[in-house]
């Protein structure tokens, strides 16, 4: 498999290790770029792709409910990038509210992953990003 | 010459004598003629007397009302048969005499007199009356008139007096002023604000003092409603006109009229219950109205509050029980960390990592309850469909297939109707009263659960029966508490489980209540209204 790009936007230290950790686990080559909140992750979605700034990565797993701006303007910024917009995106959450699921199947995610009590089950976002990314990459 | 003269002149004084002999004959038979018709004149006039005294006697003799007459002295010269018998006494023995005379009250007696010299003096009818207690001992209440009877030349002759028994119209006027005195008071003191309006202008016709004051200081009787509330909605001009038109009654509940409360142009926003009543006339045309209105301003306005204090709350509990789960999880996920990273082969840490992990789940739990219990307000905000119980049933069944395999549990089912709500919501229930009656069950005796319905009117109610240890009646309604448990030392469970299944019903506009006794099983009635369909 090759090396992909993954960009994760997450306030939570604690998960942002455990998604390298699910990430290593399923033997996915990856560089993770990471935006620790809103603001960061929105400031690397308007810059990516130009001359000397980061490629459009080729997944984005996105924490909803990101410090300072929202993680639905992310994903609609992200969404409005003409090189982004069928990337795959997974929704990392600890909310598992119906109506949340419904705002962000309109903005064509891919995957809701809800983040596990157990450290074997969020093992399986690995996965879950494996086979977004297999999906993606198939001959349509 | 003379002797002829004088032989003529006798003929002629005879033949005078003569023709005068004949007309004095003449007269003489025209006034025996006419002596004859004054007899049968005079014969004619007294026998249509006699028939017309005849007549008069008859009628008076006959007549309901009691009839007298007085001299000029005030002494009686004539009472009918009626009056006779009302005093028991003979004409005869009544000629002559006066009221005190015939033993009538003094007081009366006197009166009548007074009044017997008024017509005498003024010749002008007087009217008046009294009771009048008669010789059988009954008390009645007459109406008389005393009336001049006046010569040709108006002299007074003599006095009449008619008097008619008017007991029954006296009670009757007397019922009728009571109850609209009645009436009057229940307009006057009713804690509601009744107005009534006549006409299609809607004139106040009367409006007791909890009308006044919704309209502190204006004039309202006799004014058009139009004048008085120019700013009311044309919704309450079409509920006036529709009544008018109709005939029907219009009520509406914690209607919204806004209205300058103040007459300081400002417009409130006022609540009220309203009943327009429609007013038939005398022939059945409805002419006007009753508005009995109640003023529930502070009532909508304390309900609205604590809505809007509950749905803060609601959100409060999803957040803050969401938000506790977040730091949880780290723990948990964490605390496996350290076990399988650092200290895999240490038994120490493996037992502590175990206490860990159990306070984890037991968190997890609560919040998890706690989160259920907060949801079953948050979802579904649309209006309820209908949920087949029997699904619900099944569907409760299959989640807990494995606790109820271990268990060895024997669950019997009868039919369940079909009511308003959401079927996986009775699943929640369902499986909340299941898992109870697993878990709060006799050692060593197989759980056995009844589900049965039946119809108590318009409701259904479920019955859930186990044959587990019950509790004591007097926990019946603190079970459903938040946090309660009555056995927390011997079974798990975070005491949410009831307080989720009264949410849930409660929602559908049903009950929930428990039956038990200690060491004899549990029954939860669940009480729902049934559906139109059935």
């Amino acid at each position: 498999m090759r090396q992909i790009h993954v960009l994760l936007a997450e306030d939570n230290r604690g998960d942002v290790l455990l998604v390298s950790e699910a990430l290593l686990a399923h033997n996915i080559p990856h560089q993770l770029q990471i935006a620790a909140n809103g603001a960061e992750a929105m400031d690397f979605v308007t810059r990516m792709g130009q001359p000397g700034e980061s490629p459009c990565p080729d997944i984005l797993l996105l924490d909803l409910n990101l410090p300072r701006i929202d993680g639905h303007e992310v994903l609609r910024e992200f969404r409005r990038h003409p090189a982004c917009a069928a990337t795959p995106v997974i929704i990392l959450s600890s909310s598992d509210r119906p109506a949340d699921r419904e705002t962000v199947r309109a903005l064509g995610v891919t995957r809701y992953f809800k983040k596990p009590t157990k450290f074997d089950d969020f093992m399986k976002l690995g996965a879950i990003v494996k086979e977004a990314i297999e999906e993606t990459e198939r001959p349509a | 010459m003379a002797n002829l003269e004088m032989t003529a002149s006798r003929d002629d004084a005879l033949a005078k004598i003569r023709s005068l002999e004949e007309e004095l004959e003449n007269a003489r038979e025209l006034l025996a003629a006419a002596a004859t018709q004054e007899a049968d004149k005079v014969r004619y006039f007294e026998a249509e007397l006699r028939r017309r005294s005849h007549v008069l006697d008859v009628v008076l003799s006959n007549i309901p009302d009691l009839i007298c007459t007085f001299d000029l002295d005030g002494n009686f010269t004539y009472a009918n048969p009626a009056l006779l018998g009302v005093w028991r006494r003979s004409l005869e023995e009544i000629i002559g005499k006066n009221t005190f005379d015939l033993g009538y009250p003094p007081d009366l007696a006197a009166r009548i007199q007074a009044e017997v010299r008024a017509v005498i003096a003024s010749k002008q009818p007087v009217v008046n009356h009294t009771p009048f207690t008669g010789a059988n001992g009954e008390t009645r209440v007459y109406e008389y008139i005393f009336s001049p009877v006046l010569a040709g030349d108006r002299s007074l002759e003599e006095v009449t007096c008619t008097a008619r028994d008017i007991t029954g119209r006296e009670r009757m006027e007397k019922a009728l002023a009571e109850s609209e005195e009645k009436l009057q008071q229940v307009f006057a003191q009713a804690p509601v604000a009744i107005v009534v309006l006549r006409g299609p202008e809607f004139v106040v016709e009367m409006a007791n003092p909890f009308y006044q004051a919704l309209l502190p200081g204006k004039q309202l009787v006799g004014r058009r409603f139009a004048d008085i509330v120019p700013e009311l909605g044309q919704d309450v001009w079409d509920a006036f006109n529709r009544v008018l038109e109709t005939g029907e009654p219009f009520v509406a509940n914690e209607w919204y009229v806004p209205y300058g409360q103040n007459g300081d142009g400002v417009i409130e926003d006022v609540w009220f219950n309203v009943v327009y009543h429609p007013l038939p006339d005398t022939d059945g045309r409805v002419t006007g109205m009753v508005a009995v209105c109640s003023d529930v301003s502070v009532q909508v306005r304390a309900r609205r509050e604590l809505e809007r204090a509950n749905r803060e709350l609601e959100e409060f509990a999803y957040v803050a029980s969401h938000d506790l789960q977040e730091p949880l999880r780290m723990v948990g996920i964490y605390t496996e960390m350290l076990l399988k990273r650092i200290a895999p082969d240490d038994a120490n840490a493996g037992i502590y990592a175990g206490f860990v992990r159990r306070g984890v789940d037991r968190m997890d739990q609560l919040i998890h309850d706690l989160l259920a219990y907060s949801r079953v307000v948050h979802t579904d905000e649309t209006a309820p469909g209908s949920a087949d119980l029997n699904e619900a049933w099944a569907e409760a069944v299959k989640t807990m297939e494995s606790r109820i395999g271990e268990a060895g549990a024997t669950l019997s089912v009868a039919p369940l109707p079909v009511v308003r709500g959401e079927a996986s919501q009775f699943a929640h229930v369902f499986q909340n009263l299941l898992s109870n009656s697993l878990k709060y069950r006799h050692a060593g005796v197989p759980p056995k659960v009844d589900v049965s319905a039946r119809r108590d009117g318009a409701n259904w109610v479920v019955s859930v029966q186990d044959n587990g240890i019950g509790f004591e009646p007097q926990y019946a309604e603190r079970i459903f508490g938040l946090f309660k448990r009555l056995h927390k030392d011997e079974f798990s469970g975070t005491g949410l489980g009831l307080a989720i299944c009264q949410r849930i019903v409660e929602r559908y506009g049903g009950r929930i209540r428990a039956e038990g006794r200690p060491g004899r099983g549990s029954t939860f009635h669940i009480v729902l209204p049934g559906t139109e369909a059935q």
